[in-house]
């Protein structure tokens, strides 16, 4: 995928999680589609552009609303080389297991690796129920966006080769 | 077509990594002067993300109801005991305010002018949210061209909301006080009991706070604000005090206080530059 689609591409989520997302709260936990966008590419891209990918969602976030510059890059990117690397051809892509285990491992590990870096930033963790709670929501709400796009991306792609 | 082998993958990623780690801890802090290519890329997507978020904001308003309809009841009862004790202090707010209008003469009288930092303030709107649920933060479209700097107090009619972490051309980054590293300094709004303190974000929904004075006596439903110590100016509003206790080592009476401002619910803010920036403006003009 050409790098100019993959920044449009970007642009487009990073705006939609910035300013739509917000309403589809529950207990003020937001669903992360940006997060969900990255995941997915990594398994419907090839492993260069779905890395490229991650990395202008990152910077986007870390321009627009981020508290430091390279913090959702640092992020997304480690997350979408590990995807990559980890499942490569191995992984059965029909399988809605697939995504919605991917999706909930991917939520967790971005919270942990926000809490490392709020931890040095601030100096103090959250409580521990409160981001029991937030990670429990946002696994459902992240899968609940997140499966429709996987199952509608793997069918384009199959279609596209077939 | 060139392809690289995994080997220069894996330096890369090893390299991008400890670079970012490094930019990303000089950033973390904020920084009080936002790069060109940063300010510039939130001015061309600005226009997109006013008109997404406020077609947003007012398909989400006219739902209120429907979504607000099991908590209405709920409400309606708080609302019916906060209304008891607000006409306890209207009776208490009005013996007040005549002699407040005395002083307001003999101030006046006496030739003594005060500064109103709040009347500075500039009203900006919300035009985006940070997704992660860790950092409170949003964006607001008004920045150094309306004079706002880091640091810059951001505050709307509930009350206190945080401060501007940094800020572009045209748009700001604000973080909430529940996040904010800054502390803020507090008095008890209550004419009998002026006691100062210092109050901060822990992370989870409510303040941490402390008092100067060991002596000072807080009780749960008092209402704090802000005392004019620091960049914050006087006389805006926090939260309620919810937890009273005491520090067994530093012997200081310890609060927790629950921020008026629904974070979440933010659509309209105003916005005043620190203190500070005052200050120099007044010896500039001197």
């Amino acid at each position: 995928m050409k790098n100019r689609h993959l920044i449009i591409f970007a642009i487009v989520v990073v705006l939609i999680q910035m300013t739509v997302l917000h309403i589809f709260n529950i207990s003020s936990v937001v669903p992360n589609l940006t997060l969900v966008m990255v995941v997915v590419s990594t398994l419907v891209l090839d492993e260069v552009s779905a890395v490229k990918y991650a990395v202008f969602s990152g910077a986007l976030l870390d321009i627009l609303i981020g508290r430091g510059l390279g913090v959702n890059i640092l992020a997304f990117m480690l997350l979408a080389y590990f995807i990559c690397k980890t499942t490569g051809s191995s992984l059965f892509k029909d399988s809605v297991a697939t995504p919605v285990l991917l999706i909930s491992g991917s939520t967790v590990f971005l919270f942990m690796f926000l809490a490392f870096m709020n931890y040095f930033s601030v100096g103090h963790l959250k409580p521990l129920f409160w981001s029991i709670k937030v990670i429990l929501i946002q696994i459902i709400l992240n899968n609940i966006i997140g499966v429709p796009i996987y199952v509608f991306a793997i069918s384009r792609r199959y279609r596209k080769r077939y | 077509m060139r392809k690289e082998s995994p080997r220069i993958k894996s330096w890369v990623i090893v390299v991008s990594v400890i670079v970012l780690f490094i930019i990303a801890g000089f950033t973390m802090d904020g920084r009080k002067n936002m790069p060109a290519p940063e300010s510039f890329m939130g001015k061309v997507i600005r226009p997109f993300q006013t008109v997404l978020y406020k077609s947003t904001s007012a398909v989400s308003q006219k739902l209120r109801p429907v979504r607000d309809l099991f908590s209405l009841y709920k409400e309606n009862k708080m609302l019916k005991e906060e209304l008891l004790v607000t006409r306890k202090e209207l009776i208490h707010q009005t013996m007040l305010r005549e002699e407040f209008e005395d002083l307001k003469k003999l101030r006046k009288a006496l030739n003594y002018s005060i500064r109103n930092s709040l009347s500075k303030s500039v009203t900006a709107e919300v035009i985006g949210r940070n997704p992660s649920n860790f950092y409170n933060m949003f964006v607001i479209n008004v920045g150094q061209n309306k004079g706002i700097v880091k640091n810059s107090m951001v505050y709307n009619g509930s009350g206190l909301i945080g401060q501007v972490y940094e800020s572009g051309d045209d748009w700001s980054k604000v973080l909430s006080i529940s996040d904010s590293k800054g502390a803020v300094s507090f008095q008890i709004l209550d004419s009998k009991r002026k006691f100062n303190g210092i109050v901060k974000g822990n992370g989870g929904e409510n303040l941490e706070g402390y008092f100067y004075d060991e002596k000072a006596v807080a009780m749960i439903g008092d209402k704090i604000m802000t005392s004019g110590v620091g960049i914050y100016p006087r006389g805006v509003i926090i939260g309620t005090v919810v937890d009273v206790n005491n520090d067994d080592k530093t012997l200081l009476p310890t609060i927790k206080v629950k921020p008026y401002v629904n974070f979440n619910k933010v659509n309209r803010v105003m916005v005043i530059p620190p203190v500070k920036e005052f200050k120099e403006e007044k010896q500039n003009e001197k």
